[in-house]
């Protein structure tokens, strides 16, 4: 068996912590993925908007937990080809004012999630939690400047708005990214 | 002399699994020659086709005694981009198939990545076009394409890089009748220009009889049939439904109706125009007519996804403009041509107990009603099996069960048999027609000619978004002319029928 | 309502320009909208981007959409800037909320910076043909298995879009309630896992028909077109990229000071 096999082997079968991923499988997968996070995510911003204006949690938990799953599975740079389709998608559709900050936002947010998961076995709850703590601060730091610079609302509004969005966050894609991971896992499509 | 295919694979199995997904087989394919592969469902068909195009154990990987040879070449000992000029692949969903945003693009994606000079590129777009019909689509966009005119893009674009192995799995399966029957004259031709050798999944091999010239078929891994002549699949067991009884019984009372019902789409699109169709109890009413024509949107109007614009729709006595959706759910169950658009569930059982819990039946009568549902679809010993393990037709019979599940008195099943081999479709249409004799209204949108004539107990054709004929299915020889003016071809069904 | 219409040829002067003139627009058009703090200046911004648009030969009608969400997206903030703003006198109080005068300046320059912003980007992808990019990117020596994905992304987004509508019928279908706000989240999960695993097959599936013909064979492909640019266009892209760096450069320093 060849070495590029016996490593296809290895992604599939488990989380084995690589950090890169070249193979077309991983990078058709984030941008199709990419575009799956896309629309639900116009879906849930959409109503978190309707709720009330000011949090995005839904939003949040959807944009988390895709940035979580496609890193997990595709590694990168998927995670970040993803991220950045998702993002100039974003700016185009006007799915929020701040969009333009969801460029850094996805890059970075992405590779710290790489770097979590490369270090941690991604087996337990604990390293979920880790790894969308660190997500989530990361990304919801370059989305606060965005709420700052461009709709020019008071620092402390940006920070207790951005810290809901990043508990929510935080909780929320722990639980659904190791949920769907397993059912995807269950299900052998990945 | 060796032969030009030689594939000898003593076991190949993927981890995890305990039984090997194919065991012992020997094949020897020589140059120009045309065969088709049936068999059950997961009798391993998709896999053989896998490994005849190095998909396994290159892509999907597995553990895999033995070898494929094409020509000198092994392909174990070669990666996936290696093997595309020598073999060509083509797979059920065209829209999987097509990467690029135009047409052109798509045909010249493989040449392309040969990277042979722009010119002999374009020379291969252009000859590959005209093979499937198509030149001068080479602007167009993919997804305006309709599903045989996609398919014919997909064999053009395997075909630009003339491969002399051609594997297809099922590549008409979603097609209708006239798209098939395109798509295997252009194979047919191809194997006997001797330009290529061809080995194809059909669940359909008489429709082959013409091209092939040797037929396989499987079971549990294995190769059990070898022949040159097609393995006989019996008529649907309600043939011939024209002398059945049923025909004669009266139909019970009325529980559905639309009148004069019109629909436009957002986008401007005809839907339906003055459309009046009244369904009964105990009664299977076929909704025929050619892509376009209106089916789909007769049939949404009746569970209330879509609202007429003009007209009214009746379900059991009442108009249902004041019915929210989700209650009228509950009467009416809608099937759909693709199960993979509504399985979330992480058991079969949980999948099935969908819509009783959002009922909120007592857990007691979820429970007994999902037994019950599953074992009519023969799926109640994986009920703690993850859905998407399931084989495509499984997954069908799940979603047939859940929507069976909420005991709806009307049943509206949207091609509910496309790309389902012989046996599937028997059970589903068993069971759609056990529902029919329970006393419920059936109706059945389908492009096939075969189910109407064995199944169902009335025929309502559609051209041009409007009704256009409307009849007992005892009286089809009678309009066989009617009928085909609008592009339904019943004389297969006949065929069967006066043999 | 489909979120994109996707790029075809206008039949117009756009569809000559190299992509890079056009990248370089959409960024001229974002760094101005950022760094420009003159209102009355502003104000033109959104309006340049939708003129060149319609000179461009990209209909009204396909404006529309946008500037609806744009509507919709301005609402909000300025109702942020209601809530949170204590900036000037108090000009009228709702309830507990007083409103304040300084609400109505930051709001109308953010929904005008966004405009411009929304607009441009959006401009870009209906009037850059997505090879267009791919070449781009192919020039600057990315690789070219990772320049196609751009291609990609676009052709699959009208189909993909079309496939949650049917999963959210096929839901509804099933008696999952979807009208009022609580039942919309609740539906989320049956309506994103069924999308989550289509597409993972679907991944699965076109990744294998890719590398079955041929993807990756080599380090370099043969593309159907090549990019020309013209001098002139240069030159406009020169021009274009010393007013953005200008314009970055007065920011720097009207922020130091």
């Amino acid at each position: 068996m060849s070495m590029i096999q016996q490593e296809r082997i290895v992604y599939s079968l488990s989380g084995t912590k690589t950090f890169w991923r070249t193979d077309t499988r991983a990078l058709v997968g984030a941008v199709i993925l990419g575009v799956v996070s896309m629309l639900l995510q116009q879906v849930s911003i959409r109503l978190d908007q309707v709720i009330w204006p000011p949090l995005i949690i839904l939003g949040g938990i959807a944009w988390a937990t895709f940035t979580g799953l496609i890193t997990l599975i595709f590694r990168q740079p998927a995670g970040i080809i993803m991220g950045e389709t998702q993002a100039f998608i974003a700016i185009a559709t006007g799915l929020s004012p701040v969009a333009l900050f969801f460029v850094p936002a996805n890059l970075l947010s992405s590779l710290a999630y790489s770097v979590v998961a490369q270090k941690l076995s991604m087996q337990k709850w604990s390293h979920h939690f880790i790894a969308q703590l660190a997500t989530n601060i990361v990304g919801n730091i370059c989305v606060a400047f965005g709420l700052y610079s461009i709709l020019k609302l008071p620092v402390q509004v940006v920070i207790i708005s951005s810290a809901v969005t990043a508990g929510a966050g935080i909780i929320g894609a722990t639980i659904l990214t190791k949920l769907a991971v397993n059912a995807l896992r269950r299900s052998g499509l990945i | 002399m060796e032969p030009f295919v030689e594939v000898f694979l003593k076991k190949v199995a993927f981890p995890g699994d305990e039984k090997p997904a194919l065991s012992g087989i020997e094949l020897r394919i020589e140059k120009g020659e045309f065969i088709v592969i049936t068999g059950p469902a997961a009798s391993g068909k998709s896999v053989l086709c896998h490994c005849l195009t190095g998909a396994v154990p290159h892509f999907y990987p597995a553990f895999q005694d033995g070898f494929v040879r094409i020509g000198d070449t092994v392909l174990s000992e070669l990666s996936l981009p290696r093997i595309a000029g020598k073999v060509g692949y083509m797979m059920q969903d065209p829209q999987n198939q097509l990467f690029s945003t135009t047409v052109g693009e798509d045909v010249a994606f493989g040449p392309g990545n040969m990277g042979l000079p722009r010119r002999e590129v374009r020379k291969r777009v252009r000859e590959a076009l005209e093979f499937v019909g198509l030149s001068g689509f080479e602007n167009r966009l993919p997804e305006t394409l309709s599903g045989g005119e996609a398919q014919r893009v997909v064999l053009a674009g395997v075909f630009s890089l003339k491969p002399e192995f051609l594997v297809l799995d099922q590549p008409a399966a979603e097609l209708d009748p006239a798209g098939r029957k395109d798509i295997y004259d252009r194979l047919g031709e191809l194997s006997r220009s001797g330009k290529s050798t061809i080995i194809m999944v059909s669940e359909r091999p008489e429709e082959l009889v013409q091209h092939a010239n040797r037929y396989l078929v499987m079971e549990e891994g294995r190769i059990v049939r070898d022949s040159s002549s097609p393995p006989v699949q019996g008529p649907y067991p309600g043939i011939p439904a024209i002398f059945r009884k049923k025909q004669t019984v009266e139909p019970g009372q009325e529980a559905a109706s639309l009148e004069n019902c019109t629909y436009t789409y957002p986008d401007g699109r005809a839907g339906c125009l003055d459309t009046d169709l009244r369904l009964f109890r105990g009664q299977m009413v076929a909704l025929m007519g050619l892509n376009g024509s209106g089916k789909t949107t007769v049939a949404k109007h009746f569970n209330g996804l879509l609202r007429p614009a003009s007209g009214t729709v009746r379900v059991l006595g009442r108009e249902i403009s004041d019915i929210d959706l989700h209650i009228l759910c509950r009467k009416v169950g809608f099937l759909f041509q693709n199960p993979d658009f509504q399985i979330f569930a992480g058991t079969v059982e949980e999948e099935a107990a969908f819509g009783l819990k959002i009922q909120r039946l007592p857990p007691e009568q979820i429970t007994d009603r999902v037994e019950d549902v599953l074992k009519g679809a023969g799926l109640l010993q994986m009920r703690k099996v993850h859905p998407h393990r399931l084989s495509r037709g499984q997954r069908q019979m799940l979603a047939l069960a859940s929507v069976l599940a909420a005991e709806p008195e009307i049943v509206i099943a949207d091609e509910p048999t496309a790309g389902l081999n012989y046996s599937q479709t028997c059970q589903i249409m068993d069971n759609l027609a056990r529902l029919a004799d329970e006393g419920k209204a059936v109706l059945l949108v389908t492009h096939d000619v075969m189910l109407t004539a064995c199944y169902a107990h009335r025929l309502v054709a559609m051209h041009r978004h409007r009704v256009q004929l409307d009849l007992p299915v005892s009286q089809l020889p009678v309009y066989t002319t009617e009928l085909q003016k609008i592009g339904l071809d019943f004389s297969p069904a006949f065929a069967g029928w006066s043999a | 309502m489909a979120l994109f219409e996707s790029c075809r040829p206008r039949g117009t002067w756009i569809d000559q320009l190299d992509p890079r003139t056009k990248l370089a627009w959409m960024g001229l058009m974002t760094i101005l909208a950022l760094t420009v703090s003159d209102i009355k200046i502003l104000v033109f911004l959104p309006l340049t981007v939708l003129a060149s648009g319609l000179a461009a030969g990209l209909p009204f009608r396909s404006f529309k959409h946008p500037l609806l969400i744009l509507i919709f997206t301005g609402v909000q903030i300025v109702i942020l800037q209601v809530l949170f703003s204590t900036e000037g006198q108090v000009v009228a109080a709702l309830g507990p909320v007083k409103v304040f005068s300084g609400a109505f300046s930051p709001a109308w320059e953010a929904f005008l910076r966004l405009s411009a912003m929304m607009l441009a980007t959006m401009q870009f992808l209906r009037w850059t043909p997505p090879e267009d990019l791919t070449l781009w990117l192919v020039t600057t020596r990315v690789p070219y298995r990772y320049a196609m994905l751009v291609g990609l992304a676009m052709r699959f987004l009208p189909l993909m879009e079309q496939e949650l509508g049917a999963i959210m019928e096929s839901q509804r279908s099933r008696g999952l309630p979807m009208k009022n706000i609580r039942q919309k989240i609740k539906s989320l999960i049956p309506v994103a896992l069924p999308f989550l695993y289509r597409s993972f097959r679907r991944a699965n599936e076109t990744a294998l028909a890719m590398e079955l013909r041929g993807f990756g064979y080599n380090s370099r492909r043969t593309f159907l077109r090549q990019l020309n640019i013209t001098l002139a266009e240069i030159i406009a892209i020169v021009l274009m990229g010393t007013v953005a760096t200008w314009n970055i450069w007065l920011k720097i320093e009207s922020l130091w000071l």
